[in-house]
């Protein structure tokens, strides 16, 4: 009897011993003080920081680029978001361009990242008295303190992308928890964030590397990084929105309770727009300025002198699919260039005069693209203009293989080309790189062009370099006229930008700053008709409406997120909104 | 459905005429057989299993209803699931597929309480041990009613709280029967029979096809395909070759095939030991043609089941026993290779009537590159088997320590379960040919689609799981004059490692074998003041190890209490009420599958990281990036349910019982998107939070109506009714501009779709042509008149915008889950006859018409009887589907309340009849008892859907089984 007690004392106490640790056998995923530890994971976690850098060339629901939200294009698919902007049917709730979480997110990651960079573990070098691991050693460490310039830079244009959009946005410099205190969280004035910004770009260019053949970079391996260069283009840019009128004239929200999110405090604009003009000399003075090249590569390449600062991207053919002429092989018509756009590049009349486009003039309405601005049949597939492989001529006319009435063909009487790589064979699944080219010099000329005829108009350095951006290689416009006003240098400056940056989502913001949104986005969207002589084969154009568009004041800014002022009652809403 | 009625009425017929042929043989008889027990036994009378152990049934204070062994095996089935429809109040179970072996029911304790990637899901324990699995890998499913002592569902908080962090969903407890004290008894019993269709989906023949084609493209603006001497070919048969009308559910499956089960089991035992011994083998084969015969590298359709169970209880000495358990299956099922329920059903519900021959002139297959020939698939693609085995097995000592105190006793127990499923794959190909006629009138043959393999082989493990569970009890039970008290506490350790159903199967993830562990303690104690006043307290403990090492512990605490009022002096002498009690009870218990089981989900306490790979360099060279993809969660927690129970159960006039349950469940810290309550500023992904709330009440109801004993006609019904209904309470959802788009508020499962309204007039379109948006219609489709119409109630700023898009949903319809669920298991037995039905009825649930079935030319698919209530503008007014287009068209076939239909149905689950012989007969031949029967499984439904089975309306058919059975006890 005895036996069987102590049979059951064994299984119980076995029982008892069993009731084992719940931790996991094992561990499969890599956790942050894994990849805290390593060189190598460190720099991964950088490289996904630049991953999270905008990319314009399919950008809204996968296709519609920014540009069809101004008057430069339409997108041809009803059903996609962007059209919202264009019927105002956009609000704190349905944003088509909701970048409020992507760039948050990127901010938080730098947040991190500058934590991640002081955690690394070094040892196996430094302590290896070995000449060549000592050389590795500070090379690393060398590395890991650039990293840090290179993530307070994204960070810095990421602020920036989002002040362009709301005004002043809550500073968040440290990762917040999931529980912490939401209900506290404020807006940083303008001032405040276009300071932050201002300094980070300071900080930056002291510290990287001029460009990407600049040691210790090496283009090889390192183009397409933050340089010194990014970071003083990064001011230029921000001190010339912070110059322009939005940003100083809160006058279109009258009554808002707190204009210092949207507006700059009252100063001295000369000296604001002087700002802007020496940030912009900064950039220019930094370094030999590369020869303007071939205007249509400059899209598919990412390798250029001209380039400051570009998005990189894998090979693809999704741009050209989206956007080719609906007759062509694979084509879905996608971002459709406006008369409004085609109508700002001039006719060259000779070597040193151009004029502005006119329907009124009888020999222009015939023949509407003899003799225009070279960009403009760079930018933009007209009727009868060769495209794609294997090559023919756009048929947009009524009836053609391109045009109406084909269910989704143009509406606005032109295709997309710049950006098209024409070669590819779509049927064949060609693909090839696109850049997204975030700062490229031309901008940095306009910066310095437009900001120096604000506070010092008839500067000659304004005629030099407006004339830098229209002498390059294969389109050689004729320059600045003398003897104009400064209102007339103002206008030349702003359609120069509205040529030569088309598409380069500039239209949006630059309208915007300048307060023009009535004037240029809420009147009708143009384009042509077409029709063509069947027995002599003559075309003829006539301009014609393609959509009423809408602009109210409160467009000026965008509104924030519904969802986070629920949350952070302290944020404060945009006006009108 | 026709055919099911005329069936039916040959059913009703058959058992007719043998009722009236078998009363009429028995007249003369004198010697009426009395039962020992009642046909349905007592809700209020003997013992009840409860969470680890047992109770009787008169101090039950907790929501729980049981159904027996006994009963369960007067049905044909496949898995133990099947048994179960419309038996147990409170249990709803949904016919899922049929496929055998592959195919389980649905089982709800209570409806749906969670939502997400949360389960709802009840735990299944077998003799006090969880069982692993789900579907088919459930050992619970494999088990056969014949070594079933009983099945408890248990309901409520009170009843399921020792189970803590896994009871929040209810708890389906099985007891396996044990061997009883007495002379060896053996039971045999056989069923041989046939499967068939419930109902399969009929389509149009070659002519309709083509003449409502020629319809569609007309209606679509383009030139019609066939021609009426096409026509005429279609409609007289005369060109087989050039314009065939293929009925292909008649080329694949055959009207009948055979099933048949064997069980034999035997029981007995001495005070020493006392045994159950069960096996049982099942045989079902699948409803395919025999194309096993029909080619070497093919296989007949064939499914089989064999169970085992040997239970055995022993006293070692008079203090010391064990019980021991051990219990497996094995299912083997073979088909040919290309079949899968998917593939080969999609194929017949698409392949129209004309699109080629099954054979073409030369012999060879018939085929074009859009489909495949599905008498080719099946014969010509090699065979695939497939097997799994199931072991369950526990050891269990108990010692009495009435030398301590007396009624107090120790056990301590360990159980191994083990499941392992493997696929054997031959595969090959064949070329198919499509055929044109020539320009003399010779047959033109197209280079082959596919070529010809030879057969190939694959082995592949598909499932196993592996569970190792220890538990160790102290039990206290005795009674003091007028007080009764029973205690218990105990601890249970389990580790399940398992991977799969992997979507890899050959590639399980590491992730997939980290086992799965549990520590849990529990106690319990009951108090019973002079059998009257019931109070009974639960407190669980539970650790898992999918949460942060913190957090893995908790407490589930219940309650419940009880008065039995039939006991107190004023009504202990009624002759109305027999007896009456009152019940209550409150907890908290948990439900730990909060998510998806997959690799990113089961520990959210640990962070993610992947993607943002970049580029650099001159040569664009791919860099590999970190970014955070969810973030670590150390809060994660179970989520938490707060159940009140409130219960009546009464007998009265002798033959009458009811128990009645209404209950409140509260379910919170459910696992939802916090995009309301986490602002986007934060900069992370969506976290998922315990923050989701739900409400489910309800009631449930059972009834018992037993005739008297010893009648010679007696009757019998047990009916059981239940009730519930749920609603979202709380679910983060980002805020929306078009308030019908949230789920808060909704019932939980709510679909969310476009209203029909009508179709498209002429002047409709007429008027679209000079304003688009007076007439709102989608922006992806060109709108005709008979195109179907829906209500425009939202746009991007939240009201109507002149265009049908997503922005226009609403909640249409109801939840897939029924909200009322009646059941009834009746019969009657007069002197050597017996006759068992039981019912099944649900209402409050909708079903979808969709896929090639319904819609129309879809994909290139056919067209069902259903399309000839086409619009067309003759019969503009008394349209019932839209008009006809040959396209996929955009606009008609989008998720919509057209296509959606009343789910209610009422089943007939199971019909038996059976005839006992004569005592002086089997006691001639030396037997106890002998008892024929027919049996049939899913005979009638009465519902509202004209064109198949509101359960399964696509897929493997439901298949009734009719068996002829004989059991013959020793």
């Amino acid at each position: 009897m005895k036996r069987y007690s102590y049979l059951f004392a064994v299984c119980g106490v076995l029982a008892l011993a069993s009731c084992e640790k719940l931790d996991r056998d094992f561990v499969t995923t890599i956790g942050r003080n894994e990849i805290e530890q390593s060189f190598g994971n460190v720099q991964a976690l950088l490289n996904a920081i630049y991953a999270d850098l905008p990319d314009g060339t399919l950008y809204i629901g996968g296709a519609a680029m920014m540009g069809a939200a101004t008057d430069e294009a339409e997108f041809t698919a009803e059903t996609n978001a962007v059209q919202s902007f264009n019927s105002g049917s956009w609000n704190a709730v349905s944003n088509p361009d909701f970048v409020w979480d992507r760039y948050y997110r990127g901010i938080r990651k730098v947040n991190q990242f500058l934590l991640s960079t002081g955690k690394v573990n070094l040892d196996p070098w430094r302590l290896d008295p070995n000449p060549s691991a000592q050389t590795v050693y500070q090379t690393n460490l060398a590395a890991i303190k650039r990293w840090a310039y290179e993530a307070r830079f994204l960070r810095a244009f990421m602020y920036f992308e989002l002040v362009k959009r709301y005004g002043g946005v809550p500073l968040l410099n440290e990762a917040l928890e999931v529980d912490a205190d939401f209900s506290k969280t404020q807006r940083n004035t303008l001032d405040d964030c276009i300071k932050f910004i201002v300094s980070e770009c300071d900080s930056a260019a002291l510290q990287l590397p001029l460009n990407p053949t600049t040691l210790p970079y090496v283009a090889a391996t390192d183009l397409g990084r933050v340089t010194k260069l990014s970071a003083l283009a990064l001011k230029s840019r921000v001190l010339l929105y912070a110059a322009s009128e939005l940003f100083n004239n809160p006058s279109w929200a009258a009554g808002y309770a707190k204009p210092e999110y949207i507006s700059l405090p009252a100063g001295d604009r000369n000296a604001r727009w002087k700002a802007a003009s020496d940030a912009a000399k900064a950039v220019i003075d930094a370094a030999p300025l590369p020869n303007l090249g071939a205007y249509k590569a400059l899209f598919n390449t990412f390798n250029n002198a001209e380039i400051i600062f570009t998005r990189r991207n894998g090979a693809s053919n999704q741009f050209e699919r989206i956007n080719s002429p609906i007759g062509f092989p694979q084509g879905q018509s996608g971002n459709t260039p406006s008369q409004n756009l085609v109508d700002a590049y001039e006719v060259k009349v000779n070597a040193t005069t151009a004029v502005k486009f006119d329907w009124n003039n009888p020999a222009m309405a015939a023949n509407p693209y003899a003799n225009r601005d070279p960009r403009l049949e760079m930018t933009v597939v007209r009727n009868d203009a060769s495209f794609g492989t294997p090559a023919r001529k756009a048929q947009l006319y009524t009836s053609g293989l391109d045009g109406k009435p084909i269910t989704n063909a143009s509406k606005t009487g032109y295709y997309l080309r710049k950006y098209q790589i024409e070669s590819l064979n779509l049927n064949n699944n060609n693909t090839g790189v696109h850049s997204w080219i975030i700062f490229r010099y031309p901008e940095i000329y306009l910066n310095y062009a437009e900001a120096l005829n604000e506070w010092s108009p008839g500067n000659s350095d304004i005629k030099t370099f407006y004339d830098r951006v229209r002498s390059r290689t294969g389109v050689a416009m004729p320059g600045l006229p003398t003897g104009l006003s400064q209102a007339e240098v103002r206008e030349a400056i702003r359609n120069e930008k509205r040529v030569e940056f088309a598409f380069e989502d500039h239209r949006f913001w630059d309208v915007r700053r300048w307060m023009q949104g009535p004037t240029y986005f809420g009147t009708p969207l143009r384009g042509v008709d077409i029709t063509r002589d069947a027995t002599t084969g003559a075309f003829s154009y006539t301009p014609s409406t393609v959509e009423q568009r809408t602009f109210d004041p409160k467009m000026y800014l965008y509104p924030i997120p519904q969802n986070d002022l629920n949350i952070s009652p302290l944020i404060v809403q945009n006006p009108l909104w | 459905m026709k055919s099911t009625y005329n069936i039916s009425v040959q059913l009703i017929v058959l058992f007719i005429l043998l009722l009236a042929q078998a009363s009429f043989a028995q007249t003369t008889e004198s010697d009426t057989i009395i039962l020992s027990n009642a046909p349905v036994k007592s809700l209020f009378k003997g013992q009840r299993n409860i969470a680890f152990g047992v109770q009787p049934a008169q101090h039950v204070s907790t929501a729980i209803s049981t159904v027996y062994g006994s009963d369960l095996e007067k049905t044909f089935n496949l898995n133990l699931g099947n048994t179960l429809y419309g038996r147990l109040s409170g249990l709803v179970v949904t016919q899922g597929g049929a496929e055998p072996g592959v195919a389980t029911p649905g089982m709800l304790i209570r409806g749906i309480n969670t939502f997400g990637g949360a389960s709802n899901a009840p735990l299944y324990i077998i003799d006090g041990f969880i069982s692993n699995g789900t579907g088919p890998s459930n050992a619970f499913m494999q088990l056969t009613p014949e070594e079933i002592e009983s099945i408890s569902v248990l309901k409520d908080a009170a009843s399921t709280a020792l189970y803590g962090a896994r009871a929040a969903n209810g708890v389906v407890l099985v007891t396996t029967k044990a061997g009883k004290e007495g002379q060896l008894k053996v039971s045999f019993t056989t069923r041989q029979g046939f499967n068939q269709a419930q109902a399969l989906p009929q389509f149009l023949n070659a002519y309709d096809y083509s003449v409502l084609y020629n319809e569609a493209l007309n209606n679509d603006g383009l030139p019609i395909r066939y021609s009426d001497a096409d026509l005429e070919a279609y409609k007289d048969g005369s060109d087989p070759v050039f314009h065939p009308d293929v009925d292909w559910y008649d080329q694949v499956l055959r009207p009948t095939s055979y099933a048949s089960s064997y069980n034999l089991n035997f029981g007995g035992g001495d005070k020493f030991v006392r045994y159950f011994v069960s096996l049982n083998a099942l045989n079902s084969q699948g409803l395919f043609k025999k194309f096993g015969d029909l080619s070497d590298e093919s296989i007949d359709s064939k499914y089989a089941k064999y169970n085992f169970r040997s239970n055995l209880d022993i006293s070692l000495s008079r203090r010391l026993s064990v019980e021991f358990r051990i219990a497996g299956s094995i299912e083997a099922s073979s088909n040919p290779n290309n079949y899968t329920t998917g593939s080969t059903f999609s194929l017949l519900q698409s392949l129209p009537p004309n699109a080629f021959p099954v054979y073409n002139p030369n012999g060879s297959y018939g085929g074009n590159a859009l489909y495949a020939n599905p008498v080719g698939n099946l014969i010509s693609t090699g065979f695939y088997n497939n097997n799994s085995r199931t072991i369950l097995s526990s050891l269990k000592f108990t010692e009495q320590l009435d030398m301590i105190t007396k009624g107090l006793s120790v056990s301590a127990a360990v159980s191994i379960n083990n499941y392992f499923e493997q696929g054997s794959r031959k595969s090959k190909q064949y070329p198919r040919y499509s055929v044109t006629r020539g320009v003399i009138g010779d047959t033109i043959y197209s280079p082959p689609v596919g070529q010809l393999t030879s057969l190939s082989g694959a082995e592949e493990t598909l499932d196993q799981y592996r569970n190792f569970i220890v538990q160790a009890f102290l039990n206290y039970q005795r009674t003091f004059g007028k007080h009764d008290i029973s205690a218990m506490v105990m601890m249970n350790n389990d580790n399940v490692t398992l991977f799969g159903p992997a979507s890899d199967p050959s590639n399980p993830t590491a992730n997939s074998t980290d086992p799965y562990k549990h520590n849990s303690a529990a106690g319990r104690l009951t108090y019973v003041l002079n059998e009257k006043y019931i109070a009974e307290f639960s407190l669980g403990y539970m650790g898992s190890e999918v949460f942060a090492p913190e957090k893995r512990y908790g407490f589930f605490p219940a309650g419940s209490v009880g008065w039995i009022l039939s006991n107190e002096g004023f009504l202990k002498q009624s002759q109305t009420i027999n007896f009456l009690k009152l019940r209550a009870s409150y907890g908290l218990v948990g439900n730990d599958i909060i998510a998806s089981q997959g690799l990113s989900t089961r520990y959210a306490y640990t962070p993610t990281f992947g993607g943002g790979g970049y580029f650099f360099g001159t040569g664009n060279t791919g860099v590999g990036g970190f970014a955070e993809n969810a973030i670590a969660n150390n809060n994660v927690t179970w989520e938490k349910e707060k159940s009140l129970n409130v219960g009546l159960d009464i007998a009265f006039f002798k033959h009458f019982e009811a128990s009645f349950d209404y209950f409140n469940r509260d379910r919170y810290d459910i696992l939802v998107g916090s995009n309301s309550t986490i602002p986007l500023y934060l900069g992370v992904i969506t976290p998922t939070l315990n923050q989701g709330k739900t409400n489910n009440n309800g009631f449930d109801l059972a009834l018992r109506y037993n005739s008297a004993n010893k009648k010679a006609l007696q009757f019998f019904a047990a009916a059981n009714v239940f009730y519930a209904n749920n609603k979202i309470v709380f679910n983060a959802e980002a805020i929306q501009l078009n308030p019908q788009l949230l789920s808060t508020g909704n019932k939980i499962g709510q679909p969310l779709g476009l209203k029909a309204i009508g179709f498209y007039s002429a002047d409709d379109i007429a008027q679209r042509s000079i304003d688009p948006k007076s007439v709102p219609g989608v922006l992806t489709e060109v709108i005709r008149a008979g195109d179907i119409k829906y209500q425009d109630i939202g746009g991007p700023e939240g009201k109507p915008d002149g265009i049908i898009d997503g922005n226009d949903r609403m909640p249409i319809g109801n939840p897939s889950q029924p909200a009322l669920s009646v059941g009834l298991h009746t019969g009657l037995r007069y002197k050597g006859f017996d006759l068992d039905l039981v019912f099944q009825g649900v209402t409050g649930n909708t079903v979808y018409l969709g896929g090639n079935t319904f819609h129309a030319f879809q994909s290139n698919g056919q067209v069902a009887p259903i399309a000839f209530g086409r619009w067309t503008p003759q019969t503009a007014e008394s349209a019932t589907y839209p008009r006809l287009s040959s396209r996929d068209n955009l606009n008609n076939y989008q998720f919509s309340s057209f296509w959606q239909r009343d789910g209610s149905f009422v089943k007939l689950r199971s019909a038996e009849i059976g005839y006992s012989l004569p005592a002086q007969l089997t006691d001639k031949v030396r037997i106890s008892s002998a008892r024929i029967f027919i049996n049939g499984t899913n005979l009638f439904s009465w519902d509202n859907i004209e064109y198949g089975d509101p359960e399964s309306l696509t897929g493997y058919p439901v298949m009734r089984t009719l068996t002829l059975g004989l059991n013959i006890q020793l």
